[in-house]
Order: structure tokens, then C-alpha cells, then sequence
């Protein structure tokens, strides 16, 4: 570890060094190098200043390393974050911690300052279902450590922003087309342009996207299941082939994606209205451990599908010199399906051969925000920002079981839950700036949801120009995630209703130090984070699933039942370090950065390291914009040390499944085409070196299945993407 | 986008009103805030005053005719728009940001704020008071910026925007965002009429409209 630090720091020290000698234009080159971020305190100001460790990707980095998704652009660009896909949708973590199948629910995803996290199941997406089309990003902020001081529930590990582009940036009309060869199609389409609006001139952005994905076909398993027990047969995984007690095999019409999506901008003086819809259908050829893992295999009718759409509307306006205005009001759709069809007369409630398992979930929410900012001297020095966020939200979900053939329900519904509740936060922030060298930030969220009552957010910070380009900073801040209503109120068969759920919590403490010599920047910090009353689905024990039985709340006829609880602690220590800058008049770009830490989870007395969670995490790139018609040339790489799997450590297998260190390589070519003017292309070959990621999938899942060893999701090794846009 | 997940009935009941509503409430909310759209509300200013300060002082230094312009110390105008708040907040920082600065291109300096009157008045200010600066502000339209810019045509004076549009209209310098960096953007037509000659090194690093 200590050989490691001192490698990457003797590094940063020899390109520092190659730094540009004359200091006047180092300086000019450092201010341009600065880096402006708005999440971290809802107002614009350099990062060095602001009160979190951040990183931005920018649009000319997403296209010159050839990133097609949020996930990839997370891994391969930022600084502290990194993701982990499980087929169906990615978990996102940061700093050494994940939440292993949480699907970004600890990660806080803003589009354009607007929150897109559902309470339903609590979840984000951040690969291609986030449904923005890259083209129209203009960077995404990413700021790492607790965030609900200003934005609530979910910013635990961090908050996300992607901004999109303005019309200035975007103008015209712009058409691209980009294929994965032999695997997927994407076609997109957008526009800038400023319009007359009342008198005035607005600047409208807007963009569509479709995304379509057949393939690759996954090899998996033999996993042998034995026999059904309702039947004593082997265990059928098809509805029209033999029943073989074997899952797995050539999974060629169970890995697929639809993604329709359109986002639109628009500003003018102080009005700012975003409106966003997507689509996102998707399956893959496995499920995780609690969605029905002995579903049929490869069935081209398993799928789940997220539908959303929102609309924010903001308009900040000063009502004199001291004083600023916001008021902003946003509504959200989002809905869920899954569909998975079992072959198992134990999946089918002992009735059908072949039955079709259905969850249907809603989720809808109407906001306003009201926010409001006092320049106390009106020099940006001293300032205070009140804001009230209240919202009204409806949830609905349940779950069904259906003949196959006869599309009859063989059982009520099951986890009903339809409900609406309001839910209200209230925050301030004072700032105060009073030297060039002395930046202080305090201040507080109370949030209340009538689940659990109040939570409070705290956040201070202190930044301090200690030497010339030279930044010292130490945050620390609290933040929670609310329970899911899937977690707090879903019941079904099998699972209890939780009682007295409270929110997930965590404090964090860190500190750096950065130094911008020219076009370079080095930042060096380290960090701890405790977490508490971590939501785990816990087994009950016997006594337990007795008691539940005695009160009515379960069948007499069930043999195990689980409730949501809060079980689980971490601790989590660590360092991250990372290194950008430019030559030759920022032709060649490079970055690196490196994040090790130590997690420890704790449950129920039990200490072990946190699955999925690499120790170990990088990413480096450089890129050159070679002269004339010559294309720029990027090279990205992110590394993952070996890490456990998700069911390393409740898995119950012989050997503890872990899945090995990762290196993935991206090789990217961009330009014109010379002879057709506005044409560019796009071309990256990828290449992962290890063959497995860190979840076990198929029905082998551990303890409630036969001996067998554990088997990882494979990883697509390869791949080369083709694009061309053309610029009107 | 229509939603037509199966839900239970007395829920779907329960679920279209109050979506009937919220909407109905967030329709409402739009009309109000385009309504109350007017040319007085927030410019978007992309880059913080504070760090405009910062480039203004850094790139006059790249300035070659800033020291015969300035003479003995740097008179700084910042123009704000008369009534528009918001002009007058970034204006009262921008100056509160260069009076922390202890020189500008190596000179002491001194920064007034004054409300925009006319291009003529600005032009004579801009002589009798050796200005070697004039920084505008925030909610000037297009025929203000078209007057400033042929107003000061002969006048030797950096003219600097607070607003990135206001630069290819006709103000010699400004400051954009683009993906999270700041841009120096640079009106070289301009420039030449107002006698603004910015050293290589720092125009390579500008984005220069002609």
C-alpha cells in the first residue's frame, strides 16, 4: 500500500515539475482550468471553494474516450465514484463503499438540478436508462461524500448532476448514429436554438434518442437445481423443452434493450423549464437472489420496463441588489414492470405448470421549491440561502401470478400497496468568504416523512488558499436515505411488513489538499464514513417466523419468511488522489486518479468486508488531438481490485465466491470525415481482462439451494462501437 | 407520456384525481412563472463574478496597450443597468472582487459603478476619465450593446461583458461556461477598434470571434 501511494505521488511530482516555466501564463491556464461546480451549494462556484470533494466529466471527455452511458463515463472518468452492473440495472458506489443490488438508490441523480430518485423502490438509473441523450450533455458533476444538507434523502454517498448543453453550445441541428457491431443500435437527433419568447429571447435545447440492444448471447451455467419438490421431476427452466434439472445454456433472446428517450430545455431570463421522458426495457438472462433467481430460462417474454417522465419548472429572479428569488415547481411519473415466466409447479403456487409472475409499481410526485438567497453585502462575501421543499407523492404497487396459457390469476394480489403521503424538508447555508484565502460553508436540512418522523442534515466546511494554488479543505456532513415504500410498507407471502423502518444514516469527515500549477491540478484526501441502520432484508429465525404466524401475519404454511430491518453498520476509512493536466496548448490531456479504502459491514455482530466493493480503484486516460484531418486519440482504462461477491458472505458456499481484479481498456478515434464537410465519426474498441463481475447469478444462490459452486455474471469482453454525426 | 399500468381499482381512482390535480396545480405554476417572465429578471451570468474578476485582471496583464491606456493607476468603470436588480447585485460584487485585488496589470487601481445612460455619455466618460476598463453588466438588450459597441468605436478602452452573449455583439471581452471550465471569449474585430491588443499567448487560449 505505502509503495503504491508513493509511486502515484512520485509521479504527480515529475509531471508537476514538466509544468510550463512562465508563472503569468500558468496562471491564466490555471484559472481556465478551474473547475465551476453548482451541486455542491446550489450556486456556482469554483471547486476548489466549494464545500465537497467533486470531479467533472465534460462533453469533449465523453467523446474523445468514446463513453456511450453514464456508468461508463463514471468508471472510466471520475474521481471517486465507480459502478457495478448486475444485468438489470447498475449499483453505483463511491470510496470503497457499495450497496450491493441498491440500483443507484444511495446516490443521489440530479438532471439539471432536478432530483429523478423514485420513492417506490428508491431507485436511479445510471447506465442508459437515465434516457439523456449524451450528445446534449454538457458535463456531469460528481460530487462525492453526503449530500443531504441541501437535496435530502438519497445523497448518501454522493449527488450526480448531469448539466446539458445551451443553445450556444448546441447549435443547429445534429443527427448521430452509433452501433455496437452485431449488438446494439443507437440513433439520436437534437437542436439548439435561441426563439423569440414574449419579447425576450430563449434558448432551447432538445434531444432523442433511441437505443436498441440484441445480444450479445451469454454462455451460462449448467447449474444443476435437482428436482422440483412439488413434483419430485427435475425442475423444469422451460415451458416447451424437457425438464433436465439443469439451468443454463446459451442465453441467446434474454439479453435485450429498448431505450426511447427525449429531453427538452429551455431558458430565458431566469426561467428555466425542463421536461424529460424515457423508456427502458430491458432483461437479462438472470435475476438477483429475491426476483424469482428460477424463472425460465431464456425466455424471450421475461422483462422489466421502467417508464418516466417529468417536468421541472424554475424561475429565480432578483428582487433587488441583496436579495434573490426562486421558486420552482416539478412534477414526476414513474412506473415499473417485471415479468417473468416459471415453469416450476413450486414457482406457480402448485397449480400450473407454467405460470407468469408480474410486479406492477407506480410512483408519482408533485413538488414545489422555495428558495431564497441574501448577499448580505452584495460582494458574494457573506450569504445566506433559506429554502422549503414540499412534496406530494402517490406510490402503488403489487404482485401477481398467472396461468401462462389462460392469462387467469391463480392467487389474489399480493403486496398491495397504494398510497399517498407528503413529505417536507427545509434547509439554510450560510457562506462566508471573509479573506481571498478563507472559504467557510455551515449548514442544515431538517426533512420529515411521516414514516419516521424528522432527520436532520448538517453539513460544515471550511476551504483554505493555504499557498500559491495550494487548497486545504475539511468537510463534514451527515446524510440519510427514507426507507423505500417497497421496503417500509410492501408485504407479500413470504416478506413481513417492516414495523418502525427508520432512515439509513451516515457521517462522513474528510480532508484535502489540491495544488493547480498551470494546466495541472493534484488533489490528495483522505476520508472516513460510518454508516448506521443500513436497510438489509433479514431471514427470520425461528422464534420469529412462529410469532409471525401466531399473530396472523403469515401462513401457517410457510417455512421461511424475511421483513426489512434496519440491521447493518459500516465503517469505512481511506485515501483518493487524482492528477489532471494539458500541453501543447491542451492537445494532449491526461488524468489519473486512484481511490483505496478499507469497508467493513457489520451485521448483527458479524464483521466482514463490504461485497462488491473493490478496495482498490482507478482510472487513467490521456488523449491527443492530432493536427489537420488527423483524428484525437483517446486511450481510458479503469481498474477494480478483486473484490467479493454479493453473495460472499450469506451465500453459504464451499469456497466464498470473489470476483477477480478487473482492468478494462478503451482504445477511441474521433474527427472529421475530411471529404464531407460537418461529418464526424467515432470509433472505440473495448476490452475487459477479466471474464466475470462481482454477483452470483442463476437459481444457485446459496444456502437455499443445493451445494453447487457459485457462479459469476459474465462481463462482454469485447466490443467496438461505430458513430458518425452530422452537424446542420 | 400516458401511464396505463393495472392497478387496483379504488387505487387507480385515488391515483387519477390527485394526478389530475398535481398536474393541474404544476400548469398553473408554468403560466404563472412565463407570466412573470421579464427583460428585469436573472441573466444567466454562467461564470462566478468573483473568478471573472480574477481572468479580467489576469488578462489585462496580456494587454499591450493597457499601460499607455491606464497611464499611472486603472480606472475600472462597471456599467450596471438602471432598475434591473440583478445588474446592480453583479455589478456591487464585481466591484467589491477588484477592490479586494491589490493591482491590475501591475497598476493600483480604483472601481466606480454607474448606471448606463446612453453610449454617447459613455464615451466621453471613457476620455475624460482615462478609463481602462469598462465592465457591463447584466440586463442590457441588444440595442444597448449595439450602441456601446458603436459608441466606443475609436475609443481606447477594454470593454469587458459580464454576459457571454454580449461578446459577438460587440463587447471586446467576456467569460462563458463550457462544460464546467471557463471561457475566455474575445471580440477581435472590436478589439482592433478600440486600440485592445491582447498578446499571442493568451488569445490562443481565447475563443475569438472576427
Amino acid at each position: 500500500m505505502i509503495h503504491r501511494e508513493r509511486t502515484v505521488l512520485t509521479i504527480a511530482a515529475i509531471l508537476l515539475a514538466a509544468a510550463p516555466a512562465r508563472a503569468d501564463d500558468s496562471d491564466l491556464e490555471a484559472l481556465l482550468n478551474e473547475t465551476v461546480v453548482t451541486t455542491a451549494s446550489k450556486s456556482a462556484e469554483t471547486s476548489s471553494t466549494a464545500p465537497a470533494t467533486s470531479s467533472i466529466i465534460t462533453a469533449e471527455d465523453i467523446r474523445n474516450y468514446g463513453m456511450h452511458s453514464l456508468d461508463e463515463a463514471i468508471n472510466f472518468l471520475a474521481l471517486g465514484a465507480f459502478t457495478s452492473n448486475t444485468g438489470r440495472a447498475v449499483d453505483v458506489g463511491a470510496r470503497g463503499v457499495t450497496i450491493p443490488n441498491d440500483q443507484g438508490g444511495h446516490f443521489l441523480m440530479l438532471v439539471n438540478g432536478h432530483a429523478v430518485n423514485e420513492p417506490l423502490f428508491g431507485t436511479a438509473r445510471f447506465d442508459r436508462g437515465a434516457g439523456i441523450p449524451l450528445e446534449l450533455v454538457d458535463h456531469i458533476e460528481v460530487i462525492l461524500g453526503p449530500g443531504s444538507v441541501l437535496y435530502g434523502s438519497n445523497a448518501m454517498l454522493g449527488v450526480v448532476n448531469i448539466v446539458t448543453k445551451n443553445a450556444r453550445d448546441f447549435q443547429g441541428v445534429h443527427v448521430a448514429l452509433e452501433s455496437e457491431i452485431g449488438k446494439s443500435t443507437r440513433v439520436a437527433a437534437g437542436m439548439g436554438y435561441e426563439i423569440p419568447l414574449f419579447g425576450s429571447k430563449a434558448d432551447v435545447t432538445a434531444a432523442v434518442d433511441y437505443y436498441r440492444q440484441r445480444g450479445p448471447d451469454l454462455t451460462l451455467g449448467p447449474q444443476d437445481v435437482g428436482n422440483d419438490t412439488a413434483t419430485l421431476e427435475p425442475f423444469p427452466f422451460s415451458h416447451d423443452g424437457p425438464a433436465t434439472g439443469q439451468w443454463g445454456g446459451v442465453a441467446s433472446h434474454s439479453n435485450h434493450a429498448d431505450i426511447p428517450s427525449g429531453h427538452l430545455r429551455l431558458t430565458s431570463h431566469g426561467l428555466e423549464v425542463n421536461l424529460h421522458a424515457s423508456i427502458y426495457k430491458r432483461a437479462s438472462p438472470f435475476n438477483h437472489r429475491f426476483v424469482v433467481p428460477d424463472s425460465d430460462f431464456d425466455d424471450p417474454q421475461n422483462y422489466e420496463m421502467d417508464r418516466n417522465a417529468w417536468a421541472d419548472v424554475k424561475y429565480t429572479k432578483a428582487v433587488s441588489r441583496l436579495v434573490q428569488i426562486g421558486v420552482r415547481v416539478y412534477g414526476d411519473t414513474f412506473d415499473y414492470q417485471r415479468h417473468i415466466d416459471a415453469s416450476a409447479r413450486t414457482q406457480c403456487l402448485f397449480t400450473v405448470t407454467t405460470c407468469r409472475h408480474s410486479v406492477l409499481g407506480a410512483s408519482r410526485w408533485l413538488g414545489a421549491e422555495v428558495q431564497t438567497s441574501l448577499d448580505w453585502f452584495a460582494d458574494a462575501r457573506f450569504s445566506t440561502l433559506i429554502g422549503v421543499d414540499a412534496r406530494t407523492r402517490y406510490v402503488g404497487t403489487r404482485t401477481d401470478v398467472q396461468d401462462y396459457d389462460t392469462d387467469a390469476y391463480l392467487a389474489s394480489s399480493q403486496g398491495i400497496l397504494h398510497d399517498v403521503d407528503r413529505v417536507f424538508g427545509a434547509y439554510l447555508q450560510q457562506t462566508w468568504q471573509p479573506t481571498n484565502e478563507l472559504a467557510m460553508n455551515a449548514g442544515g436540512r431538517l426533512d420529515y416523512d411521516q414514516r419516521y418522523g424528522y432527520q436532520a442534515s448538517p453539513r460544515i466546511a471550511v476551504a483554505v488558499g493555504a499557498w500559491h494554488g495550494g487548497t486545504l479543505k475539511a468537510v463534514y456532513s451527515e446524510a440519510f436515505r427514507a426507507p423505500s415504500w417497497a421496503e417500509s410498507n410492501r408485504a407479500v407471502d413470504t416478506q413481513l411488513e417492516a414495523t418502525g423502518l427508520g432512515a439509513e444514516t451516515v457521517r462522513s469527515v474528510e480532508t484535502s489538499v489540491e495544488q493547480k500549477l498551470g494546466a495541472h491540478h493534484l488533489l490528495f484526501g483522505i476520508f472516513a464514513s460510518m454508516w448506521s441502520d443500513l436497510v438489509e432484508l433479514k431471514v427470520l429465525t425461528a422464534d420469529e417466523l412462529q410469532q409471525a404466524k401466531d399473530a396472523g401475519k403469515i401462513s401457517f404454511t410457510q417455512r421461511t419468511a424475511t421483513q426489512f430491518r434496519n440491521i447493518s453498520t459500516l465503517n469505512n476509512v481511506g485515501w483518493n488522489a487524482g492528477y489532471d493536466g494539458s500541453m501543447a496548448a491542451e492537445k494532449l490531456r491526461y488524468a489519473l486518479n486512484v481511490t483505496s479504502s478499507v469497508t467493513l459491514e457489520d451485521h448483527a455482530g458479524i464483521e466482514n468486508p463490504l461485497p462488491v466493493a473493490p478496495r482498490l480503484f482507478g482510472n487513467a486516460r490521456v488523449s491527443y488531438a492530432l493536427p489537420d484531418a488527423w483524428p484525437t486519440v483517446g486511450l481510458a482504462a479503469y481498474y477494480f481490485g478483486k473484490r467479493p461477491a454479493d453473495r460472499a458472505f450469506d451465500g453459504v458456499f464451499v469456497t466464498r465466491p470473489y470476483a477477480p481484479a478487473q482492468v478494462e481498456l478503451r482504445a477511441t478515434f474521433s474527427g472529421k470525415v475530411p471529404p464531407v464537410p460537418h461529418l464526424t465519426y467515432r470509433v472505440s474498441a473495448n476490452y475487459a481482462f477479466a471474464a466475470e463481475g462481482p454477483y452470483v447469478v442463476g437459481p444457485a444462490q446459496g444456502s437455499s439451494t443445493r451445494v453447487v459452486p457459485a457462479e459469476l455474471i459474465p462481463v462482454d469482453r469485447f466490443r467496438i462501437t461505430t458513430g458518425v454525426q452530422y452537424d446542420f | 407520456m400516458l401511464i396505463s399500468i393495472r392497478l387496483p381499482s379504488n387505487c387507480a381512482t385515488l391515483r387519477t384525481d390527485s394526478w389530475r390535480r398535481l398536474w393541474r396545480a404544476g400548469l398553473l405554476a408554468l403560466l404563472a412563472a412565463v407570466t412573470v417572465v421579464r427583460s428585469s429578471a436573472a441573466e444567466e451570468v454562467p461564470v462566478p463574478v468573483n473568478l471573472q474578476a480574477e481572468l479580467l485582471a489576469k488578462v489585462s496583464e496580456y494587454d499591450r496597450s493597457f499601460p499607455a491606456r491606464a497611464g499611472e493607476r486603472a480606472h475600472v468603470l462597471i456599467v450596471m443597468k438602471e432598475g434591473n436588480p440583478d445588474s446592480a447585485r453583479v455589478a456591487s460584487t464585481m466591484q467589491s472582487a477588484l477592490g479586494r485585488r491589490d493591482q491590475i496589470a501591475g497598476l493600483p487601481h480604483d472601481e466606480q459603478v454607474a448606471s448606463y445612460t446612453t453610449a454617447t455619455d459613455l464615451a466621453i466618460a471613457c476620455r475624460e476619465r482615462h478609463l481602462a476598463v469598462v465592465y457591463v453588466g447584466p440586463g442590457f438588450s441588444e440595442s444597448d450593446i449595439d450602441a456601446i459597441r458603436a459608441g466606443l468605436e475609436g475609443v481606447d478602452v477594454l470593454t469587458v461583458a459580464a454576459v457571454p452573449q454580449y461578446v459577438e455583439k460587440g463587447i471586446v471581452l467576456g467569460f462563458d461556461l463550457i462544460s464546467g471550465r471557463p471561457k475566455l471569449l474575445f471580440n477581435l474585430t472590436q478589439a482592433k477598434k478600440q486600440h485592445v491588443a491582447i498578446r499571442g499567448e493568451a488569445l490562443k487560449l481565447m475563443k475569438v470571434f472576427e
